[in-house]
């Protein structure tokens, strides 16, 4: 499966692993807090871990995926493959309006403003898996 | 009016000039080995552009490539 992969196929994989690895600890740690099991203190250490551990993850892969097929790496996105991304960014766009408009009722409940910031970067994180993931279906469906 | 299909003969045309693969002709029309794929597929239907420059490859008119089905 993975030699029928176009380089960007794989590199769209790569980012939507790691920004799911990442973002499952970081809010479950949110959730922690919220249930007083942890602090805000480790919190923000956990935040600088998943960050490095993010951007490691994405240079070393991509690194792998590079050397893998330079050629292809080098190339500019064909036609298929920016309509692909024009289709994925459609999807998350209505997502990214939906948690916005649900962000916005929030602030009329009693929540404090750490909460309304995680709901935001929820919101922000769910649309950006969104679109890596309507970017792998689009490519599988080979449109 | 029905539903429209854009049929094509990339693979008979691949062929007949020698077994090229789908590598040496996206190389050639400057998209990925798997956008020709979905393009032989009928999965994905090329720009003016692209099915111009597949034509040229081939050496062949444009309709000897593409054809237009009107679907009922």
């Amino acid at each position: 499966m993975l030699n029928n992969m176009s380089f960007r196929e794989k590199s769209t994989w790569i980012s939507f692993l790691l920004l799911l690895l990442i973002a499952v600890p970081f809010f479950y740690q949110f959730v922690r807090i919220e249930s007083g099991a942890s602090s805000s203190q480790a919190s923000f250490h956990l935040f600088l871990l998943l960050v490095i551990v993010f951007i490691v993850g994405e240079v070393v892969l991509h690194a792998i995926i590079v050397m893998q097929s330079p050629r292809d790496a080098r190339a500019p996105k064909d036609e298929r493959e920016r309509l692909i991304d024009l289709k994925a960014m459609r999807v998350a766009f209505f997502v990214l309006m939906t948690s916005a408009i649900l962000v916005i009722v929030l602030v009329h409940f009693p929540v404090d403003r750490f909460e309304i910031i995680q709901a935001l970067l929820l919101s922000v994180v769910v649309a950006e898996l969104t679109m890596l993931g309507a970017r792998l279906v689009y490519y599988r469906r080979d449109v | 009016m029905g539903d429209c299909a854009v049929q094509n003969r990339i693979r008979r045309l691949r062929f007949d000039h020698g077994e090229m693969t789908q590598q040496a002709l996206a190389d050639r029309i400057g998209v990925t080995r798997q956008t020709v794929n979905a393009i032989e597929l009928g999965k994905y239907s090329p720009s003016l552009e692209v099915a111009f420059r597949i034509a040229r490859v081939f050496g062949v008119p444009l309709e000897d490539v593409f054809q237009f089905q009107e679907q009922p």
